[in-house]
């Protein structure tokens, strides 16, 4: 039972990880339409960040976690501008392959700047509280602090706020958008700055509960889109909910079998979803996408 | 020949296609009208098997055809066009052509690998053929050129003749003139009369009053997805649910 | 060393030649090539190592891949185009995970070593030499095949699908089915270099057959041009040896390993921005987003 509880609050941990970056997706893909492969590696090097500003120069953590939330940030707007902007009139295939090419080349920074090895960033792990017989430790409370907060944020950004209102206009009907005076450059801009920022709280989180490592950029890009297909392409609150359910599929999933398995999880997840109900559970099938 | 009963298609509550039932007799040219947004694309969604109907039924030279995929509605000769051109834009107004045909040997895997005698022979047949229809169209002297290339006009023309080259037994024509310049409607005029002759049946959705009025034996027109009204072209102009329809909209007093 | 570039090239040819069917040609963005290179090899190994004939087990190789690119094929090629990507790259993972974890099977990131060289007409084929003249014939075969296909009316309809997928179907054509046997197609061949490839190294692990690897197969036939197959073959010609060459730096493993994946990736970034085409590309703009698959106006 006890270590029933656990898997449960660590698939509450990490399916909150992946839901708070797979929101910064759906608003990048409801806006462009196009799957940014390198949203995770962004969160990747938002990782490296930190761990950079706190453990290299010793800086304290939380000053450390904004200074790398808002170089992220930064990357993020760069990387629209240089790479992505200049193709949106290329053939369909470009700004996929380009961000995939963005994707390794932010992963090859990181090796070269930080290396293959393992880090972490070395806080010292407290007693948590104990629930049901398990333990959640201090990290894991911030965690799920900061995803509350992250949140709470982003849902009064998009519903209360004009500019929220905007974004959501622009990612319903580009054209409408721009006949209503919303200037969808800017737009675009607002939603890498705000997906970055999201996509690099999500990497610190998830350095802080497990580990740092370049390959992570992978395995948060593939997990967030396996979330957000699971909730339906285009709800930008489905993915949140895809990404909690696929924490507790893959945390609950090492139960039943072996634990080196785990990763392997979502990419099944995924596969399955893809075959059965591709539409994700909360997205609508949209009528004018044909099945020949 | 094709016979709609009951076809009914709702969009996120919404009924696009109300209960609508329509009949097309072989060898005739029917017309299928009504103000923008009336659900006339609709209904060719859904007869060429591209959007599944939620409820009716489809029946096409006596078989039930609801439900199956697009393809093995066009392969027994349904075939539509699109109300935005949609030819293959890189490659030339020949291959556009000659890609088209049904019975092409040499588009399955194997036969294409081993049959290459058998695929040389077919292709000549086809590309005679589709050189033909391209002097039909006035088309040949663009033979060689990338379909993007052409203006709109013609590739209306163009995806016509590529429909054409399927030998489908009824076509379904969304908006023919839609785009095309003033005298240029007159020679699709004369193209679909033509190809009536050699045995096709039309549906034809058109906007431009004019042109399908002249064309059609018979006529449907569609309001908010319900059927209000069918009968000979002169009929129908005078039918009072017609002109409000098209009065609602203004589009009648434009139409004309 | 000149006979080992040469041997890579017909091996990494092979694999661009036939991603190059499925990207270039039918206009799926795959990014799972290297699962079906590694389900050839290991089914090559594997077969090969339990005393069947390598020729048998490279054939056999192809099958497992062939069938591994209908799976992938049947479950997403009649989805939006990024979604055959993610299904690619997931089958990737999926895969590398078996080899990885599937230790009594495979043994692992302990990799298989002892795979045996191949023996022709009872000589056996030794030397690297022997084995880059085999690679060539692989390649010669598959370049072949590749552009038998795509002269013939299959590959007509291959583009036209690529060009636009709802009007082929509104003409008849079977878009689903024609799909899934290019996927196939391509991955029979990259099963078939797999084997060539295990055979030739004698030792496979999972690293091999990494995302990482599809993408190299994929940065070559972007590079090459994307439907033009003696592209794909030049792809493979330079950046084999640029890839190769740079081992040559003298650099430590890891660091040579980032700085390739950079150069691989500017090369991709640069590519895109200033020749999309690649360098013999046949595709042009190609501005198919998302209206790909809706039918125009989706109210009326």
């Amino acid at each position: 039972m006890d270590v029933l509880v656990q898997l449960l609050i660590n698939g509450l941990v990490a399916g909150s990880i992946y839901g708070i970056v797979a929101v910064g997706y759906s608003m990048v893909y409801s806006i462009l339409r196009f799957v940014n492969f390198a949203h995770g590696y962004v969160a990747m090097i938002g990782m490296y960040l930190a761990y950079t500003f706190s453990v290299r120069m010793g800086m304290n953590f939380f000053l450390s976690a904004v200074s790398a939330i808002l170089l992220s940030c930064l990357l993020g707007w760069s990387v629209e501008r240089a790479a992505y902007r200049p193709l949106r009139r290329s053939f369909y295939l470009a700004p996929l392959i380009t961000s995939i090419g963005v994707s390794f080349l932010l992963e090859a920074i990181a090796l070269l700047v930080w290396g293959a090895d393992i880090r972490s960033y070395d806080i010292p792990v407290r007693e948590g509280l104990e629930v049901l017989g398990a333990r959640i430790t201090m990290v894991q409370i911030w965690i799920i602090a900061a995803l509350l907060l992250s949140l709470m944020v982003l849902m009064w950004l998009l519903n209360r706020t004009i500019l929220g209102v905007a974004i959501r206009a622009t990612a319903d009907d580009q054209d409408m958008a721009r006949m209503l005076g919303v200037d969808a450059d800017s737009i675009i801009v607002v939603v890498f700055l705000l997906g970055s920022a999201m996509a690099a709280v999500a990497g610190i989180l998830l350095g802080l509960e497990t580990n740092l490592q370049p390959t992570m950029g992978l395995v948060v890009t593939v997990k967030a889109f396996a979330a957000v297909i699971l909730g339906g392409l285009g709800n930008i609150y489905g993915g949140l909910i895809g990404g909690l359910l696929i924490g507790f599929a893959e945390n609950l999933g090492i139960w039943f079998i072996p634990a080196v398995w785990k990763d392997a999880i979502a990419y099944a997840i995924l596969l399955v979803i893809l075959l059965v109900k591709p539409s994700g559970l909360f997205g609508q099938r949209r009528e004018s996408e044909v099945k020949l | 020949m094709l016979k709609v009963t009951g076809l009914t298609k709702e969009f996120g509550g919404l009924r696009a296609v109300d209960d609508l039932s329509l009949e097309v007799k072989e060898g005739t040219i029917v017309g299928l009208i009504g103000p923008n947004g009336s659900g006339k694309s609709t209904v060719f969604n859904l007869i060429s098997g591209f959007y599944r109907c939620d409820a009716g039924r489809i029946e096409f030279s006596g078989k039930d055809i609801t439900g199956l995929p697009p393809h093995v509605i066009a392969r027994m000769g349904l075939v539509r066009t699109f109300q935005q051109t949609r030819v293959f834009p890189e490659m030339t107004v020949f291959e556009n052509l000659v890609v088209a045909p049904q019975d092409n040997v040499g588009e399955g895997f194997i036969d294409s690998l081993l049959f290459p005698r058998a695929v040389k022979e077919d292709q000549k047949k086809k590309g005679e053929e589709a050189l033909a229809l391209l002097r039909f169209a006035d088309l040949y002297e663009k033979r060689d050129e990338l379909a993007k290339n052409l203006p709109y006009g013609e590739q209306k023309r163009l995806e016509l003749m590529r429909a054409v080259m399927t030998r489908p037994k009824i076509m379904l024509l969304d908006e023919p003139t839609a785009g095309v310049a003033r005298p240029q409607v007159e020679k699709m005029r004369e193209y679909i009369l033509k190809l009536k002759d050699q045995g096709i049946t039309f549906l034809i959705i058109e906007h431009h009053m004019k042109f399908v009025m002249g064309l059609s034996e018979w006529v449907y027109v569609l309001d908010h997805g319900q059927l209000i009204a069918q009968g000979t072209p002169s009929e129908v102009q005078k039918n009072p649910k017609v002109i409000e329809a098209y009065l609602g909209t203004g589009r009648m007093a434009a139409a004309v | 060393m000149i006979y080992h570039l040469v041997t890579l090239i017909g091996i990494y040819g092979m694999l661009a030649v036939g991603l190059n069917l499925v990207v270039g040609y039918t206009g799926l963005f795959s990014l799972g090539h290297a699962a079906f290179f590694g389900l050839g090899a290991y089914t090559s190994a594997l077969l090969s190592l339990a005393g069947a004939p390598v020729f048998t087990g490279m054939l056999a190789g192809g099958i497992i891949g062939a069938l591994g690119g209908w799976l992938v094929g049947y479950s997403t090629v009649n989805l939006r185009g990024d979604y055959f990507c993610l299904g690619t790259l997931a089958f990737g993972e999926i895969t590398r995970a078996v080899f990885t974890n599937w230790i009594g099977l495979t043994r692992g990131p302990m990799g298989l070593p002892g795979i045996p060289r191949p023996s022709l007409f009872g000589v056996p084929i030794k030397s690297v030499e022997q084995y880059m003249v085999l690679a060539l014939i692989f390649l010669a075969l598959s370049l072949a095949f590749a552009e038998r296909l795509v002269k013939s009316p299959f590959g007509r309809m291959l583009r036209s699908i690529r060009e636009d997928d709802v009007a082929a179907a509104s003409l008849g054509k079977n878009v689903g089915r024609t799909k899934i046997v290019a996927v196939m197609a391509g991955s029979f061949m990259a099963g078939v270099a797999g084997g060539l490839y295990a055979h030739y190294i004698t030792y496979i692990d999972p690293m091999g057959f990494t995302l990482n690897q599809s993408i190299f197969i994929l940065v070559l036939v972007v590079f090459g041009g994307l439907g033009n197959n003696y592209g794909s073959i030049m792809g493979a010609v330079i950046l084999v040896v640029v890839r190769e060459g740079l081992r040559f730096l003298g650099l430590p493993s890891s660091v040579s390993a980032a700085l390739q994946q950079a150069i691989y990736s500017v090369l991709l970034i640069g590519l895109m921005l200033v020749r999309p085409r690649g360098l013999l590309g046949e595709v042009k703009y190609m501005t198919r987003g998302d209206s790909s698959r809706s039918l125009e106006g989706g109210g009326e």
